[in-house]
């Protein structure tokens, strides 16, 4: 059969009165499909209507009837794939134009029984990518919009791309015609894109078994009694006009999901961004179904109604529309529309109106514009569920404790709020919710500015200001982590434990810092004594995976926590102790380690020996035993072999008072005057020592000398050839100690500092006589204007 | 016998074309108009049933915009970068709309009121005084009294006071001639609209006021964004230019899809694999890109054994492109060595193109 004959053979087969099946094929959220849908419903009476969506969700149409339901509404799907894999949530949106909803609420209306025949969520058909993680859209209609059919179709017509030649074949119809003759040829459209998709891509995607799910559900409708009205995306009804029989049985599918009636929002809505599916700019197809679902069609009014009202909402944010500018942009609309042959203006014609006359000057491609208007057809309506509707405790518990809080949920708007969190206990608690939620990854609140007691950052500040908006899509999130537990606190601790299991995944298990930060953000979200267990398995990395360096930064993270006052104080009740003590334990296990250092662990490990000295010196406030640290740092310095940790180990003696400071002059007198193969290894020790504690070298007058006086003994060339590392090993001062370290050389060869500088830096006594005369011609040339008493600052 | 003409005017070189349509052309016409606005679309955007080419490329509804544009009371402005092929689609609208292309003002900064209004026969104006027949009417009043389309090339190139000539004309669509009598005056006659192009980004440019924008739609026309496109287009413009030409060189896949590849990693910045490239400050629109292969077969078929290869094109991008600016030449060298010496390693014609490339800029 050719392809022609095939869509006429499809233009009989959609409706067949007398099997008492009506295949409707419509586009999810188009608004034509919807008008005629419901046309079609009221003239058909049908006995069972039939709808394109996963099985399961059947328990959410009394919801979805409810008065209270305002779309955009959407139902999520919590889904536990058969084989094992992490929980994914997908999502089936409906706004008061989606066909599938107008034949809910109409098949209603009619006393139809209503059913949705897809395969179920758990279903691997419904995952286009099997392996996905990420929330999937359970109407996938990419069919609609890249396709060979689809581009030659909209060359032909002059069409920019799918969305358009769309509403230029079929929204333009709205309320025009009569239905049978509107969804033959919407069928014949999905048909040419079908005939030019290749069949295994049709398995591949999934969409043949899903098929089987639909063809065995309707089958069983007809056998009921019909009519049965089937409303199916377009692409799948040439499928399910004919033989019902020659499906292959569908596949039984064993995961579960949960599923939810949520709020929903245009901007998630959007073809464009997100997971939606349907049609791009929701807020003008709201418009276009308002406005024609009463009476006909009115496409002027519309188009005034659309441009005026962004001509409105733009003068609102101080952009003015001139009157001029706006009928000029109405005209160009509603001409281009004639021109293009279409009853009026349609989203693009409207689109380029706004383009020709508001801009004026040069364009880049996406002009601000043209963005403006393009973000007001988005519209930004939310939709609204009944009470019943429930959702997952953990976001009803989210919610309560927003209200407690006093956080404004009431719409979606981003609001700013400042929490005075040192002073004030209730502002604290309210700042707890917000690093929960943020711990969550809800995406309900972010810190605009304030201190961050995770990093250490900017501590001295006391407030903090946030920015907060509960949005669909947090809501969306929100259920996402329903996976987690059912309530806040429950949710934020499972997120930890995934958390530390990521990291254990990727092999970063000793890392013990960041698992140390984790605690870290589970304190400042409030949990408390709840987060024993977290710290009991940290505990527990710490003794199987702790170096010598992560150990260090951890205990150093921990004392401070210990020893915190602020909001990352822990509650008396929860005693760090424990872990301090087993971490300064690991440490001084681990001391034992760094005479054998190897050369990739010298860095890690003299930034580790510089923290140790900050450690032995609050050792007594954290209540932990010095001695035996004190110990093992001089059992390191006995037997330590690399200069470089050797340095380092000794002056972490000599600093905190556990040697004399003349071993440290023994032994970089030893080194610098020693036989080396490695001219770098003559001054590991003086490089150990800058590291750990450089203040060491100019309070010990005879260390200085020693060096000093190596390094005036020491030919030009043996110098040059020391002069790098040299270099390298004085990087460890900053910039006072710079300095300081040159005083004390100044005196030590007896000049002033001063006089280190280049001679150069003086002017010349011709300079200077040069600069004299400039300034003498300066004097005359303003004397001359009158100006002498303006320069000698006297007022005329 | 007729002249042998460089270049003739759209509506005698498209004339077969332009026939075509008006016999074929049942749609409304708006007054003034020889064709319908949709017969205008058809003949810049082509229609294959009347044989009609496609003349102008990469953004059909901005055709549509501008046609519409014509239709009202605005004037139409056509921006964009050089080479973008503006002059072109106002010539076409014209030949088009108003079967002339020819009522052309040329804005340069000696461009005075006289050319926008009218100016004298002085022999005639000092023996007769002034009269209709010593009047020397500008092309903009010739298209007021015609109820045609009148084009300004180049309009910012025009003093500010000249252009301030323009805000009048464009709001009353008359021009008074007081020397002809107190009430003598043109108006236009319905068809009468203005299409001018303005290059916004040239140094010594004036700026138009935003009372003269304000009387203007304006669409600016973007370098085609699809690379297969402006292959076949450069393909296709090289073979007509070249269609005079007794030895016409092949021009390869190869070195079509490096000349393609040359100007667009040099216009947008980016090569097609990401990596970033020095935009220079020369124009590398397709224009140029049609110009450098035209010189290169020109000079593989006269000058050469008569087989274009990449080393014509690199040794024309240095003469035709980049001109005399010293930064530009830097920025060509870093482009040869860092993209083009990687690519030579796999490809033939990027050899022939690095090595040749090489070798002019060592000059």
């Amino acid at each position: 059969m050719t392809d022609q004959a095939g869509f006429e053979q499809l233009r009989s087969d959609l409706f067949q009165p007398e099997r008492g099946l009506y295949v409707v094929p419509i586009r999810h959220h188009s608004p034509a499909c919807a008008w005629y849908l419901k046309q079609l419903i009221k003239e058909v009476r049908p006995k069972r209507v039939l709808i394109e969506a996963p099985a399961d969700f059947a328990s959410q149409i009394p919801l979805l009837l409810d008065d209270a339901t305002k779309p955009p509404v959407a139902l999520v799907s919590l889904v536990d794939p058969p084989d094992g894999r992490p929980r994914v949530a997908g999502y089936y949106p409906f706004c008061d134009h989606s066909p599938e909803f107008v034949a809910l609420r109409e098949g209603h209306a009619v006393g139809a029984e209503l059913r949705f025949i897809d395969a179920p969520v758990y279903d691997k058909a419904m995952f286009a990518d099997p392996g996905t993680t990420e929330p999937v859209s359970f109407m996938d209609e990419q069919h609609f919009d890249s396709n060979d059919y689809i581009n030659a179709l909209a060359r032909e017509t002059g069409c920019r791309d799918g969305y358009e030649l769309w509403d230029h074949l079929f929204e333009a119809r709205f309320g025009a015609d009569g239905w049978k003759g509107f969804f033959q040829d919407v069928g014949v459209y999905c048909a040419g894109i079908r005939a030019a998709t290749h069949e295994e891509k049709t398995a591949a995607t999934g969409d043949a078994q899903r098929e089987a799910h639909m063809a065995a559900a309707i089958r069983k409708g007809l056998k009921a009694g019909g009519p049965v009205v089937v409303v199916v995306g377009g692409f799948h009804a040439p499928a399910l006009v004919g033989d019902l029989t020659n499906f292959p049985k569908p596949e039984k599918s064993a995961g579960s999901a949960e599923s939810y009636l949520i709020r929903y929002g245009f901007r998630a809505l959007d073809a464009l961004n997100g997971y939606g599916a349907g049609l791009p700019q929701p807020g003008y197809y709201q418009r276009l179904w308002e406005n024609g679902s009463e009476a006909t069609q009115n496409w002027r009014e519309l188009a005034i109604d659309l441009l005026s009202g962004f001509a409105e909402t733009m003068r609102a944010d101080g952009q003015e529309i001139a009157l001029p500018a706006l009928t000029e942009a109405i005209r160009t609309a509603e001409t281009l529309a004639l021109l293009r042959g279409r009853p009026g203006a349609l989203r693009h014609d409207l689109i380029d109106g706004v383009r020709a006359a508001l801009i004026k000057g040069e364009a880049s491609q996406s002009d601000i514009w043209t963005g403006r208007f393009q973000s007001y057809l988005c519209g930004d309506r939310l939709g609204d569920v009944p009470v019943q509707a429930g959702s997952p405790p953990l976001v009803e518990d989210a919610r309560a404790r927003a209200r407690l809080h006093r956080f404004d949920i009431s719409d979606s708007l981003e609001r700013r709020r400042k929490l005075d969190i040192r002073r004030k206990e209730t502002q604290l608690e309210a700042s707890r919710f917000c690093h929960a939620m943020m711990l969550v990854g809800s995406g309900f609140a972010s810190r605009e500015t304030g201190p961050d007691y995770v990093t250490g950052a900017r501590t001295e500040l006391l407030f903090e200001e946030w920015t907060y908006a509960w949005s669909p899509q947090v809501e969306g999130r929100m259920i996402e982590s329903s996976v987690l537990g059912d309530d806040l606190p429950t949710a934020c601790l499972a997120q930890l434990h995934r958390s530390r299991e990521g990291m254990i995944e990727e092999g970063k298990a000793r890392d013990l810092a960041g698992l140390v930060e984790l605690f870290s953000r589970g304190l400042m979200a409030g949990l408390g004594t709840r987060l024993a267990p977290f710290l009991d398995a940290v505990a527990g990395d710490i003794q199987n995976y702790g170096t010598f360096a992560t150990v260090t930064h951890a205990l150093q993270r921990l004392m401070y926590i210990r020893q915190s006052t602020g909001p990352l104080r822990a509650p008396d009740a929860f005693d760090l102790g424990g872990i301090t003590d087993a971490a300064y334990a690991r440490l001084v296990y681990l001391c034992d380690e760094l005479p054998e250092t190897g050369p990739e662990q010298i860095k890690e490990r003299l930034a580790a020996l510089r923290v140790t000295i900050e450690i032995l010196q609050s050792c007594r406030q954290a209540g932990l035993d010095r001695v035996l640290l004190e110990e093992a740092m001089d059992r390191a310095a006995k037997t330590a072999k690399e200069p470089v940790i050797l340095g380092a180990v000794l002056a972490v003696c000599v600093q905190t008072g556990l040697r004399q400071a003349d071993m440290l002059v023994l032994a970089v007198k030893g080194q610098l005057s020693g036989v080396s193969l490695n001219v770098e290894d003559r001054i590991g020790v003086l490089r150990g020592i800058l590291h750990a504690s450089p203040m060491l070298l100019w309070h010990s007058k005879e260390l200085l000398a020693a060096v000093d006086d190596f390094l005036c003994a020491i030919p030009e060339e043996d110098f040059l050839r020391l002069l790098p590392h040299l270099r390298l090993a004085l990087t460890a001062l900053n910039p006072r100690d710079t300095d300081t370290l040159a005083q004390e050389l100044a005196i030590i060869h007896k000049v002033q500092t001063g006089s280190l500088l280049t001679s150069d830096a003086m002017p010349s006594d011709t300079e200077l006589a040069q600069a004299l005369q400039i300034e003498k011609a300066i004097r005359a040339s303003l004397k001359s204007d009158h100006l002498t008493g303006w320069i000698s600052g006297e007022a005329s | 016998m007729v002249e042998q003409v460089q270049r003739e005017p759209a509506e005698i070189r498209y004339r077969d074309e332009l026939t075509r349509l008006n016999e074929a052309d049942t749609d409304p016409k708006p007054q003034g108009w020889r064709l319908s606005p949709r017969a205008v679309r058809r003949f810049i955007l082509g229609d294959k049933k009347l044989d009609v080419t496609q003349k102008f490329f990469g953004d059909d509804p901005l055709v549509d915009r501008c046609i519409v544009s014509l239709m009202g009371h605005q004037g139409l402005m056509l921006v964009g970068e050089p080479g973008t092929a503006k002059s072109l689609l106002s010539e076409l609208l014209a030949a088009a709309i108003s079967n002339t292309s020819k009522l052309v003002v040329q804005g340069s900064a000696g461009t005075i009121e006289d050319h926008l209004r009218y100016g004298w026969n002085y022999a005639l104006l000092l023996a007769e005084g002034p009269s209709e027949r010593a009047l020397v009417a500008s092309p903009i009043l010739t298209a007021m009294r015609e109820g045609q389309i009148a084009r300004i090339e180049e309009l910012t190139r025009c003093a500010p006071e000249v252009q301030d000539a323009m805000i009048s004309l464009m709001s009353e669509k008359t021009v008074s001639i007081p020397e002809l009598g107190a009430e003598v005056e043109s108006r236009a006659l319905p068809g009468f609209n203005l299409i001018g192009t303005a290059n916004l980004r040239d140094r010594g440019v004036h700026d138009m006021s935003s009372a003269l924008k304000r009387r203007f739609n304006f669409e600016t026309v973007h370098p085609i964004a699809d690379a297969a496109f402006e292959k076949a287009l450069i393909d296709r413009q090289v073979t007509e230019r070249m269609a005079g030409s007794p030895v016409f060189p092949e021009l390869t896949p190869d070195v079509l899809d490096l000349v393609v590849s040359v100007f667009r990693d040099l216009r947008t910045g980016k090569t097609a694999d990401g990596a970033s490239v020095a935009v220079p400050n020369s124009v590398m629109s397709t224009a140029e890109a049609v110009n450098v292969t035209h010189a290169a077969a020109l000079e593989a078929a006269y000058l050469d054994n008569g087989t274009l290869t990449a080393a014509h094109i690199a040794r024309q991008l240095g003469g035709t492109v980049f001109k005399d600016d010293p930064e530009d030449a830097r920025k060509l060298r870093a482009y040869v060595d860092q993209i083009a010496g990687p690519r030579a390693r796999k490809s033939r014609a990027w050899s022939a193109f690095h090595k040749s490339a090489k070798e002019c800029l060592r000059d």
